[in-house]
């Protein structure tokens, strides 16, 4: 199995017809409708460009082609490199990857096992666990830490992943002053401005407040990042029933509407400016009305979403293999599973929210990530799919066991495993007796035992010192200045 | 230079190759090893190092089986020269396996023979759906240490019992180790029935074999 490239794009809900007509409604909600902008400089923007904008309501009215034509503009794919290459990830088509995200807020401590604020530490260990983890592509920040400066949080993070992973990053920035650090770090790295273009080392997303409506710091970022022509990912999370309409092809319509208007805005700025499309809608649960992160229609949109983004030929920022469980049991298992096997098969290229969730995304869990990590191998395999040649049809090997033989003492069988069988390292597949005599450990016991053990002895490799001193550097001036209190 | 033919041997063993291994046996004899050496030193200590390898967890059972395959064709060569020298295997242990009466699923039963064969037991198969009658009578016939009995349906599991029975009602209960194994088997249904021992997978029957069979001596 190539975990470097897996395809999906097998399932898909939509027909190409109901993608247009997903993409008409869109535009008609845009140019009847209209989205609002809590930001002058983009209303200036958009009425200079054509659009109708009321500037008393902020509210902007596109007409079709002001959209189309910045829709076109777009890249079709996402460079991402890793600081180590070979974690190199290009979005494009259907290509998949998988990686955390959503900034959870708690975490359930891997000694006490108890669910506690996340801090600092967690921001440094989550990404060394992450980077060991072989079915997870990239890191994105996961855990707010509740013990730095909270202007700033998102910034240390950054630099706790930095640091702590190989893999290729990504950030949700609390503000734009950050989001520009963040890019800052990412531009050291890469050596000037002019290289980070070229090897973006971190890509932040923004996001639009369903329904309808951009507020100023996320539209204040597109801004500035569309300025420096960097990549972002743009898109919008309703949720069906409060923020959205109940109904799948209602909420992706919002979707659509929403993503469109903030990438006509990047656009227009910068045109050719690279843009994800993103997607992170779910329903809200019409009992609590409380954020069902763990739903299956979750996956159903999400697949859907990746179908829209191609259609708009854009790679795209997708969700799954999420859950609502308070801790890793049963419901978390099926609800990850259904949603990531879901997505990854639709096609969904930078797959976030993927592994470690657990409270509608509210905290974060150690040992999840290592279930959930074999949970990806099985999508792995399954997106490997089925090989059909010469050697895997076996007629030789059959002819050569032959009727009452068997094939576990052939070549055949030992060379085919490592391509045809995924191989499990917390399911237990052994006899009762082997079980109990190894203490009848559940998935979860296996899971924690093997995150102490990566926490214990994996170190990636360190940030060259200048670059670290330089990060430092960014941290010290950002507390110094608008980190203050 | 003896010592390095052994060696090669047993890294063809490791290395699963065949021809490798028997042709490393043929040189060894021309280079005038004792016959038990190159089975003892050079095939077993390959074919030992294969199975803690998948002991370990870190080889596939087909590597195990493959590597007792090889074992068993280079035994082929070194046997012959075993014969005319007039010396007998360290292992004395005879035993007779079969699937029981109503099933024949032998998979399993393979498996265990073919090891037992590569750790150098004499093993007679028996093959599926035997009855216990016969496969009492078959084990009389060889002087058998042990008789392993396979099952890997629930319906068939009480034929084991009979065979037990059979034994005791011919009064020739103590002339046998008698061992069993397959999928819905437990040591607690082993001990139900009374025998004298049970296999959970493979490589343990075998070394069930041997602990009976020192015990024996």
């Amino acid at each position: 199995m190539d975990i470097w490239n897996l395809r999906g794009g097998k399932l898909k809900f939509l027909t190409d017809q109901q993608v247009r007509e997903i993409h008409f409604a869109a535009l008609d909600v845009l140019q009847r409708v209209g989205c609002f902008f809590e930001h002058e400089e983009a209303l200036k923007i958009f009425e200079e460009a054509g659009a109708r904008v009321d500037q008393g309501k902020k509210i902007v009215r596109f007409p079709h082609g002001l959209v189309e034509q910045g829709i076109r503009q777009t890249p079709d794919r996402i460079y991402l490199p890793a600081r180590n290459p070979k974690h190199d990830i290009y979005a494009e088509e259907d290509r998949v990857y998988f990686g955390p995200g959503t900034l959870s807020v708690k975490v359930i401590d891997l000694e006490t096992r108890q669910c506690r604020l996340g801090t600092m530490r967690d921001a440094q260990d989550f990404p060394r666990l992450i980077d060991a983890l072989e079915y997870l592509h990239f890191y994105k920040g996961m855990i707010h830490p509740s013990d730095v400066n909270q202007k700033l949080a998102d910034l240390y993070m950054a630099y706790g992943a930095f640091c702590m992973t190989e893999k290729q990053i990504s950030n949700t920035p609390y503000s734009t002053e950050t989001a520009l650090d963040m890019i800052r770090m990412g531009e050291i790295l890469a050596g000037g401005m002019d290289e980070f273009r070229l090897k973006p080392y971190i890509i932040l997303n923004m996001l639009a407040v369903s329904p309808l409506q951009w507020g100023y710091t996320n539209v204040n970022t597109i801004i500035e990042l569309a300025r420096l022509r960097v990549p972002m990912i743009i898109g919008s999370e309703p949720q069906n029933g409060t923020t959205g309409p109940a109904t799948l092809a209602g909420a992706l319509v919002l979707n659509t509407a929403e993503t469109l208007a903030g990438i006509t805005l990047a656009q227009l700025i910068s045109p050719g400016v690279p843009v994800m499309w993103g997607n992170i809608g779910s329903l809200s649960d019409m009992k609590t009305g409380l954020f069902a992160a763990g739903a299956v229609e979750l996956g159903m949109m999400n697949v859907a979403a990746s179908q829209i983004a191609k259609f708009y030929r854009l790679p795209i920022y997708a969700t799954g293999g999420m859950s609502d469980s308070k801790t890793s049991d049963c419901q978390a298992g099926y609800e990850k599973a259904l949603q990531a096997l879901m997505i990854a098969l639709g096609g969904g290229n930078y797959i976030h929210d993927a592994a470690g969730l657990l409270e509608s995304c509210l905290t974060s869990s150690y040992e999840q990530y290592v279930i959930d990590n074999e949970i990806l191998g099985m999508v792995t395999r399954v997106l490997s799919g089925i090989e059909v040649s010469k050697e895997t049809l076996a007629v030789d090997v059959i002819e050569k066991v032959g009727p009452r033989g068997n094939f576990l003492g052939e070549m055949h069988t030992l060379q085919s495993i490592p391509r045809e069988h995924f191989i499990p390292e917390i399911s237990n597949r052994q006899i009762r007796e082997d079980w109990e005599r190894d203490g009848s450990k559940t998935t979860m016991e296996v899971a924690r035992e093997k995150a102490r053990e990566i926490l214990r002895t994996h170190h990636p490799t360190p940030l060259p010192e200048d670059v670290d001193r330089e990060f430092q550097l960014i941290l010290k001036k950002a507390e110094e200045g608008y980190g203050r209190a | 230079m003896s010592s390095q033919i052994l060696e090669k041997l047993s890294h063809a063993i490791i290395g699963l190759n065949m021809e490798e291994a028997q042709k490393q046996c043929k040189e060894a004899l021309a280079a005038g090893i004792a016959p038990l050496d190159i089975i003892n030193i050079g095939i077993r200590s390959g074919l030992n190092a294969v199975g803690e390898k998948f002991q370990r967890g870190e080889a596939f059972l087909p590597e195990l089986m493959i590597a007792a395959k090889v074992t068993e064709a280079a035994v082929a060569v070194v046997e012959p020269e075993l014969v005319k020298g007039g010396t007998k295997t360290t292992t004395s242990a005879h035993v007779v396996i079969a699937t029981v009466q109503g099933d024949i699923h032998d998979i399993g039963k393979n498996i265990v023979i073919l090891l037992m064969k590569s750790a150098g037991f004499v093993v007679y198969d028996l093959g599926v759906d035997q009855p216990a009658e016969s496969i009492v009578l078959k084990a009389k016939e060889f002087e058998a240490d042990v008789i392993g009995l396979s099952a890997v349906l629930t319906t068939t599991m009480s034929k084991m019992k009979e065979l037990i029975d059979t034994l005791i009602e011919e009064g020739i209960r103590e002339q046998f180790k008698v061992i069993i194994g397959g999928a819905p088997i437990t040591q607690e249904f082993a001990d139900a029935i009374g025998a004298d021992g049970y296999g959970p997978d493979a490589a343990r029957a075998v070394h069930l074999v041997k602990k009976l069979v020192e015990k024996r001596s």
